[in-house]
Formats: structure tokens, sequence, C-alpha cells
């Protein structure tokens, strides 16, 4: 009788384990990244630094929104490192205890909505009056979920309008919306439910407990306690995981941020992306001179690699944070002006085809404030957008080995 | 026969039922454009064809969906058929399925928009560009996991009953009788399946602003979303709402509702049988 429980045991230890060492190492990861991109940072500021006479104020030669967004997070431009990395880690876990609990809160209000409904569903075709079961069932299932949605952001809206400062009607104004998102999932739970609901009829649940004097109603929320509870905590926790990531699919189409109020994880994540990193990047492509990198992945993948700039400047199309430290660009420099190789490197932008030789590259090669925030930002944005589908992938383990593992071993 | 004759007389009745509400919210549109001045009938033509493309896109992923969806059910019966006698295997076949299933599905939908616009030119190749939102489509935020999740716990719940543990001692396999349960399964899903896909064109056709394909390209869905979140529940978002629903709801009729309806039909006519 034991074999059962054993295997299945062994299963979900060993699945909790790779969850564990896949989200720590994809973690440390992510953190070893930016942290090299912080130092990057730091160390362009320490260049500039030790290069001023003392008294001047200081001009980083970085772009100013990169040092704006290093006060914003840790409440100092003249420095960044570990600080800045552990400031940002702070600001990313509290933003996602909010998101985690504005999720399962909207979760809760979703699934005991899905089981008032059904449970109206049953009593319904209980009484044999089929077109009205049916029909509620259509009322949620006729209209486009994503209009659902909509009418939900609105009365979110609507109550956020009254008072913008007030961070009770925030959170009001997430929780509807969240509760929007997760419209899409009613139909299916309420379909769920009721299925249940006639299972445990034909089973003969309702008869058997209808002879202790209790009615359908009261019998339907014992079931809940008693009979679904599994299942609704199931529906909670996926409910969550799907409102989460349809937050998360808005990332970077549609803002819901409200300016002065604490974003949630996926929003920040589309400020860094939208605001900061796209933009940038719509703008460096609008400029018509080539960009750092373009010259420099040109130079890296055609000229010999007997060039004494070439380790540098591969190292650099690599690891492409290590661009933003001036140190890097003017050992760059000094390297292409000192080598004796000629060479002639060329580069197709929007149909036509442009030479470099030694002279013009030197010339042309320098990294703009709006290059240095595509850098900066995209490595930002990365960190919250994988560190969301790290936490998505997380809950999804979770719900997978609480909920469905247990499921398909049960008989093994 | 005169059984038979009722329920066909049944079905088409319920059909007709079904079909009252499209039909109101035609004539209400119609009723609209004719009686309001700012509305003309090019307006109506334009979302006509915006319903047309969406629709296009959700037939599409719904059908590769089935065709998956059958594939695994193949896979799905052999492995149970084989294995049904021993849990511990088909446990874990289908944990590396739905584990495969977790990791597709802790991305949005927009990421693997994103990820193919960096590999292809999307903008200049429209049939790649459909291809991928279709392809987008079918990872649109955890359905997947959730309708094969759902498909295989009821096979576990089924293969539990009596009637498919007497199977092998009766005229019949275990595989059949899985197959039937399936093929209800994603049946009675498919309604909801499909508005779920319809509902997620939304962010297909945002990402077609997002790289810069005109709006006259984009699906009703995101065009209703602009008309509302521009300028709110304006006539002619309510014209909009009103034409989809006069197209969307029979499509949703006679493309999921109708063929659970003659599984249906079918199944009691064997049971009589």
């Amino acid at each position: 009788m034991r074999k059962p429980q054993t295997t299945l045991n062994i299963v979900t230890t060993l699945m909790q384990l790779i969850t564990i060492v896949i989200v720590i190492s994809l973690f440390m990861w992510l953190q070893w990244q930016l942290l090299s991109v912080f130092n990057t940072v730091n160390d362009s500021i320490s260049v500039e630094k030790s290069s001023l006479p003392f008294g001047m104020s200081l001009n980083y030669n970085l772009s100013e929104n990169i040092l704006g967004e290093l006060y914003r997070i840790q409440s100092d431009r003249t420095q960044a490192g570990w600080s800045t990395l552990l400031a940002l880690n702070l600001h990313y876990f509290y933003a996602l205890g909010m998101t985690l609990l504005l999720a399962f809160l909207s979760a809760i209000l979703l699934s005991v909505m899905a089981y008032l409904i059904a449970m109206g569903i049953d009593e319904l075709e209980v009484r044999g009056w089929w077109g009205a079961s049916t029909s509620m069932y259509h009322l949620f299932d006729t209209l486009p979920y994503i209009l659902w949605t909509i009418v939900f952001l609105s009365l979110g809206l609507a109550i956020f309008s009254h008072n913008p400062a007030g961070s009770v009607q925030y959170f009001i104004f997430l929780l509807c919306l969240y509760v929007g998102f997760g419209m899409f999932l009613l139909p299916f739970f309420i379909q769920e439910n009721v299925r249940k609901f006639r299972g445990a009829r034909h089973d003969g649940v309702f008869d058997g407990e209808s002879m202790s004097g209790l009615s359908d109603w009261q019998i339907r929320l014992r079931l809940l306690h008693y009979r679904f509870s599994g299942a609704f905590k199931r529906q909670i926790l996926y409910g969550a995981i799907f409102m989460m990531l349809f937050d998360f699919s808005l990332y970077s189409i549609v803002s819901t941020h409200q300016p002065g109020h604490t974003a949630t994880v996926f929003v920040q994540g589309n400020i860094y992306y939208q605001k900061h990193y796209r933009e940038a990047e719509i703008e460096l492509k609008l400029a018509q001179s080539f960009s750092y990198q373009e010259l420099l992945n040109a130079f890296a993948a055609q000229v010999p690699t007997e060039h004494e700039a070439q380790p540098l400047a591969k190292r650099l199309v690599n690891r492409t944070w290590e661009m933003l430290d001036i140190s890097n660009r003017e050992n760059l420099q000094a390297q292409l002006e000192n080598d004796e190789h000629t060479f002639l490197i060329t580069i197709t932008k929007e149909d036509s085809v442009e030479s470099f030789d030694q002279d013009r590259l030197l010339e042309q090669l320098r990294l703009s404030q709006k290059e240095q925030e595509v850098i900066f930002f995209k490595h930002l944005s990365n960190y919250y957008i994988y560190m969301n589908v790290l936490v998505l992938f997380g809950l999804f383990m979770l719900f997978f080995i609480i909920f469905d593992l247990r499921k398909l071993f049960q008989n093994a | 026969m005169i059984k038979l004759l009722s329920d066909t007389l049944a079905m088409w009745r319920k059909l007709a039922q079904h079909l009252v509400v499209p039909m109101l919210c035609a004539v209400l549109a119609v009723l609209i454009i004719i009686i309001d001045v700012s509305m003309d009938w090019k307006w109506l033509a334009e979302i006509i064809q915006a319903t047309g493309r969406t629709l296009i896109q959700t037939l599409a992923t719904l059908t590769i969906f089935i065709l998956l969806f059958y594939v695994v059910t193949l896979l799905i019966t052999q492995v149970v058929s084989f294995y049904w006698r021993n849990p511990k295997i088909y446990g874990v076949i289908m944990t590396i399925f739905l584990i495969c299933l977790v990791v597709f599905n802790s991305f949005p939908i927009l990421y693997y928009l994103y990820l193919f616009d960096e590999y292809l030119d999307l903008k200049n190749s429209s049939m790649a560009l459909y291809s991928v939102m279709i392809g987008s489509l079918m990872f649109a935020n955890g359905m997947l996991y959730y309708v094969f999740s759902h498909a295989m716990f009821e096979i576990i719940a089924e293969t539990e009953r009596l009637y498919i543990i007497s199977a092998e001692y009766k005229n019949t396999n275990v595989a059949d009788y899985i197959r039937e349960k399936l093929a209800w399964i994603i049946l009675s899903a498919s309604g909801s399946i499909f508005y779920y896909l319809l509902s997620f064109t939304l962010f297909t056709d945002l990402f077609l602003d997002y790289v810069s394909i005109e709006e006259s390209q984009m699906g009703v869905i995101g065009k209703l979303f602009i008309i509302i979140a521009e300028t709110g529940w304006t006539t002619a978002a309510v014209v909009c709402l009103l034409s989809l629903l006069a197209i969307v709801l029979p499509i949703r009729l006679f493309v999921c509702q109708l063929p659970l309806w003659l599984w249906e039909r079918r199944r009691l006519i064997d049971v009589q049988k």
C-alpha cells in the first residue's frame, strides 16, 4: 500500500529540485549580467571623476537619462554597482509582492464568482428551467471576452478618476483591471463547476446529503469545503497565473501605469521597454548616421583577426554593455589608430552600401547618448522581462507540482 | 424513425433559437446606420472586412489547434491503451509533455511575436506575418496547458470507470473509449476556445501597429479596442460590436456548437442501438 506514495514522493521531490535549480541558476545569471552592466557604468563614472580637476562639476559623458535612472533607483547618481543591483532588486520584489497580492485577490474574487454562477445554473437545471440556465451561461460566453476586460477597465478608471492620488482607489483600479483580465477564464471555470455539480448529483451526493435535511444551496456550499476545495484552489492559482500573464502580454503595447503609484512588475517592465528602450531605439534608427554597434559589428566580422583592435572589438560585440565604459572606447580608438593594417569595411543600410576605411571609421566611431540609453535600458528591460518569465515559470511549476502531478501519479 | 425525426426537428429549433441574437444584432446595426447621419455604409463594410480578417486568423488557429489535439489524442490513446495498467509510465510521459507546455506557456503571446519579428522581416512578408500571428495565438497565455491538462485528467478519471476496466472482456478496446472521450472534450470546449482565440487577436492586431503596418490591415477586435480607448462607447463602437456579434455568433454556432450537437446525437443513436 505504501508503494504509490513512494513513487509520487520521489517524482514530486525531483520536480521541486529541478524547479529550484532552474529558478535559482537563471536568477543568478540575470543578477550577474546586470551587475556587469552596473559595474561598467561605474567604471565610466570613475574615469570621468578622476580626470576632472577638483571643484569642477561632473559631466560623466554618460546619458542624462541613465544617470537619472540611477538616481531613481538608489537616490545617487555618482556611483553604480552592487548597491544599484540591491536597490533594483528591492524595487522589483516590492512590486512583485504587490502584484502577487493583487493577482491572488482578483483570482479569489473570480473563482468565487464562477462558483456562485455555477450554483445558480445548477439550481435552474434542477428546476428544469433549461432555457434560463443556458441563457445564464451564455450571458458570459456571448460577448468576446476582451470586452469584459474593457468594461472592467472602464469601471476601474471611473473609480480611480475620483481621487487619482488615493492609494486605495489605485488598488481598486488595479483589482478591477485584473478581474477584467480574468473574465477570459470565467466561462471555463463556470463550465467546470457545473460539470462537477452534475457529477456529484449523478453520484448521489445530493440525495444522500438532502436526507440530513440540507437544502440544495447548503449542499453546494458544503461541497465546496468537502469535495471541491482542491479544484477551487487550483482555479485560484491558475487564475492568478493567467491574470499575470495577461498583464505581461500588455507589456509593450498598452500602458496601464498611473504616474505617482507603484506599478506592477509587468507594467514596470513595460516602462523600461516602451518608454526608455524602444523610444531610444526608434530615435537611433531614424538618425542617418551609423551606430557604434553597427560599425563595430562590421569591423569584427570583416577585418582580419591579425588587426590589433580585433580582440577588443570582438569582446565589445559580445558584451555590448562594456561599450558604456569610456576607457574601453578610448582603448579601441587608440588600437585602431596605432595598427598599420589597412582595411575597408562595407555596411548595407536601407538599400545603400557604404564603405569605411580606417580614417572614416575613426571619424564615425562615436557612441551617442541615445545609443548608450539603448544599451543600458535594453539590459534593464531584459532583466524585468526575464525575471517576470521566471516568476511565472515558478508559479506554473508550483501549480503543476501541487495539483497536477498528484493526479498524474495517483494510481502509480 | 419517429425519434430520429423529432431529434432532427429539435436540433433545427435549437439552431433557430441561437440565431435570434445575431439576427437582432444585425438588424440593430443596420437601423443605427440608417438613423444616425454620422454613420455610413462604408464604415459597415470596413467592419465586415475587419471581422473577416479576424475570423480567418481565429479559424486557422482553431483548425491547427484541433489538428494538434487530434495528433496528441492519438498518442495519448496509444500510451493509455498500452500503459493503462501501468500508470507510472503514463504519468512520466504526461509529466514530460506537460512540463514542455509549462515552459512554452510561461511566456506571454507577444514574446513570440517579437521573437519572430527579430529573425524574419515580418513587415515585408504578409505570409510570414500571418503564419507568425497564427503560431503565436496557439501559445496564447496558458490555453494549451489548460486544455491539454484538463484532457489528461479526464482520461485518468475515465480509466477508473467500470466500462473501461471491463473493456478487454468485451468486444471493444480501451483506445476507442478514450478517443471518444477526448473527442467530446475538444468538441465541448471548442466554442470557448474559439472565443478565447478571437479575443486574443487583440494582441496580434496591436502588434500590426507595433511593426507599423497600416491600420486598414487590423482585425475587428483591435479596431474596437482602439475606438473604445480613444473615444469611449460611441455609436461607431456600438455598430462595430453589433456587426461583430452578428457575424461571429453564427460562425461559432456552425463551426463549434453544431458539430458537438451532431456528435452527441450520433452517440445517442449508437447507445439506443
